[in-house]
């Protein structure tokens, strides 16, 4: 079969590459999407300590909990690919009570994600500084965060499906948990799941 | 448009003297040497390693090449403590590390403007000499300035040149070829990011050697570094405010005043801390009347430290440094009324004592304990100019600029221009505390000239902080 390109990129022709070009432009595309650690609440069981009966739905307590993590539900995490977007947002003059147009324009923080991950309302995402560099997170068996940057919530979800490329787009707030706390809890997620399918997206049609 | 503000500080790496937007918390420790590696080769009865810097955090530890494997590694200073490796031989620990600089590290800074404010710092580094190595002819010099590049091996023999060593885990580069064609190669490998090294001066044959580069320096904010900075420095159009994260000199002051003094230049206003407090005021604005001859109306000195916690670890900061990330946070729309990150600060002054000082043209802050407000009191270094009026100065500046660098170059006609007189009148208009009275805009003599006139309210301007309780843990 004839390369796809002059640079065989398709048959991995830069990876046999003996100086250390192949190894850069690797650990490169290893590094492109940021990663951080995508809280997944599942609803089905609700947190024993931290969600009452009588506030169904929306109660969070943001306190420290192992199992629930503030939100109410059980929790799982995955470290995920995703594109942090900081940024002021839009906002009116000060003192005037003027909206913004756009869904996403009245957050701060804008996160992208691949297909993928599929976020959902109200879960969460902590991104932190790594044990190794960030082109080695997408092969590690057991990467290990060493302090938490910051915690994010998903406030606003837009999905975008296209042919090839589908992505999610999300508007952010600082989830206020007491940072402290969840950082106690960061040596038990050392052996924590990699989302690394990312890149073998398949179309529908 | 708010404030906008540039950081500028000490890092281990990274270019000088140019400011930089980063646009992720993994460029900005990349480029500016946030994942400083060192190896160690210890015996199985080992218990402790000398680092080179004090680590902000971590470090990231393996053993034998197995992550995480050290037994209970603490860190004190830039020792750090684990349990014995056993084993029957030597073994070798590989740390990663951001090296912490102090109160003046600039990578430190950021990380605390990123988490304050959730948008990215303009970014500068000061200080720091080369790396560098000269043989017949031949000048090799390290990429950024930094002692880390002290550890680059140079071999040659003759036909071609391996560049090593820099980290444990960097392989070995071989560059060959012809002695006219090395410097191109070694640019194109720099530009590929492989090889952090440059080509100053090309020989015209190669000899054989076998070296390491020396004379690396992270610098130390010294009054030259920071003149040479700004004689070269080119802030962004944007940008509004400067944090200089070094106490004032005599000799700073003097280059910030070379700088605004220069007509080309767009006015930005500076702010630096002022440290060594000692009772009574009186003495102590004495005593900085003769290292502070010069006073300048875009100069803010802001006098103490605060106490914080930046990526959950407590520290001490300028409070120079709270007070201006105080400020960019929730956009800077509100200015009187702001969150600082910190729960103490020293000196703590009594109201007497802050006016005296805010006379002599120092800010503090003073503190009513009982709600946990604070009040810093705006002045500029002057006293007699407000720290309002100097600040919106640049903001002003900073949005016409904004609006009219697109037509430098192009050809305007001359004359009145109305629709752009709009332009930026409408952007003003969003400038707290600034009534616009009017906006011309003329183009006379292929010049265009913008005039602004506006009103200001005509008092120092008293902020308000809301000081956050320390967390208990």
């Amino acid at each position: 079969m004839p390369p796809s390109n002059p640079w065989s990129l398709a048959a991995g022709g830069w990876k046999a590459n003996s100086q250390a070009i192949g190894t850069h432009v690797e650990k490169f595309i290893g590094e492109i999407p940021q990663w951080a650690i995508y809280v997944r609440r599942d609803l089905r069981f609700d947190c024993p300590t931290h969600k009452l009966p009588s506030t169904e739905g929306t109660t969070f307590f943001r306190e420290h909990c192992p199992f629930c993590w503030g939100t109410g539900f059980k929790t799982s995490f995955q470290l995920v690919p995703c594109k942090v977007s900081l940024g002021k947002g839009a906002l009116g003059r000060e003192g005037t009570v003027m909206d913004v147009p756009g869904l996403l324009a009245r957050f701060s923080v804008t996160v992208d994600f691949p297909r993928t991950v599929y976020p959902k309302f109200d879960d969460f995402i902590i991104t932190a500084e790594w044990n190794l560099p960030v082109s080695e997170l997408p092969k590690a068996t057991k990467p290990k965060p060493l302090r938490i940057n910051n915690i994010y919530m998903l406030k606003q979800i837009n999905d975008h499906f296209e042919r090839e490329i589908s992505w999610f787009n999300c508007g952010c707030e600082v989830y206020e948990i007491d940072k402290a706390k969840v950082e106690a809890e960061l040596p038990y997620l050392q052996d924590i799941e990699v989302l690394n399918t990312a890149w073998q997206q398949n179309s529908y049609w | 448009m708010a404030t906008k503000l540039v950081l500028v500080g000490l890092a281990t790496d990274g270019p000088k003297n140019t400011v930089v937007k980063v646009e992720s918390l993994n460029q900005l420790n990349k480029l500016f040497g946030g994942f400083y590696k060192e190896r160690f080769n210890v015996s199985q009865t080992a218990t402790s390693l000398t680092l080179g810097y004090n680590p902000w955090n971590g470090p990231a530890n393996s053993l034998n090449g197995k992550a995480n494997k050290l037994y209970k590694p603490t860190v004190s200073g830039n020792i750090l403590t684990f349990g014995s490796v056993g084993g029957s031989a030597s073994a070798v620990i590989d740390l990663e590390y951001p090296p912490y600089l102090g109160q003046q590290d600039l990578l430190v800074a950021a990380k605390h403007y990123i988490e304050q404010t959730n948008s990215f710092p303009y970014v500068m580094r000061v200080g720091g000499t080369y790396a560098s190595y000269e043989v017949a002819g031949w000048t090799f010099q390290a990429m950024y300035p930094g002692a880390k590049y002290n550890k680059l091996s140079l071999t040659c023999n003759g036909t071609s040149i391996v560049v090593s060593g820099l980290e444990p885990y960097l392989e070995a580069t071989t560059i060959t070829g012809d002695a006219s064609i090395i410097g191109k190669r070694i640019d194109r490998l720099r530009e590929l990011g492989v090889l952090p090294l440059y080509l100053t001066v090309a020989g015209s044959a190669l000899t054989s050697f076998a070296v390491t580069l020396s004379g690396g320096t992270d610098g130390s904010f010294s009054d030259s570094d920071f003149t040479e900075c700004l004689e070269t420095v080119d802030f962004p159009g944007d940008s509004t405010h400067v944090l200089v994260l070094s106490p004032m000199t005599s000799g700073k002051v003097q280059t910030i005043s070379e700088y605004l003094d220069y007509p080309t230049r767009a006015p930005k206003f500076f702010v630096a801390p002022v440290t060594g407090f000692t009772a009574p005021t009186s003495s102590f604005i004495t005593q900085y009347r003769t290292i502070l001859p010069w006073r300048l109306n875009m100069l803010g000195l802001v006098l103490g430290d605060m106490n914080c916690s930046i990526n959950n670890r407590d520290t001490t900061r300028y409070a120079a440094e709270n007070v201006m990330l105080a400020f960019d946070s929730k956009g800077g729309y509100n200015l009187t009324n702001l969150k600082v990150d910190g729960w103490s600060y020293s000196p703590l002054l009594e109201k007497e004592e802050l006016d005296d000082l805010k006379a002599a043209g120092f800010n503090a802050i003073t503190r009513y304990i009982q709600n946990d407000l604070a009040v810093y009191q705006g002045t500029t270094s002057t006293a007699d100019w407000s720290y309002l009026f100097s600040s919106k100065v640049a903001e002003v500046h900073a949005i016409c600029y904004s609006i009219c660098i697109g037509y430098i170059g192009t050809y305007v006609a001359e004359g009145a221009h109305p629709e752009l007189r709009e332009r930026i009148r409408l952007a003003l208009s969003a400038v707290s505390y600034l009534s616009v009275d009017y906006v011309d805009v003329q183009v006379t003599n292929s010049t265009m000239f913008v005039e602004v006139a506006g009103y200001l309210p005509d008092e120092i301007l008293n902020i308000r902080f809301s000081i956050k309780n320390k967390p208990s843990i």
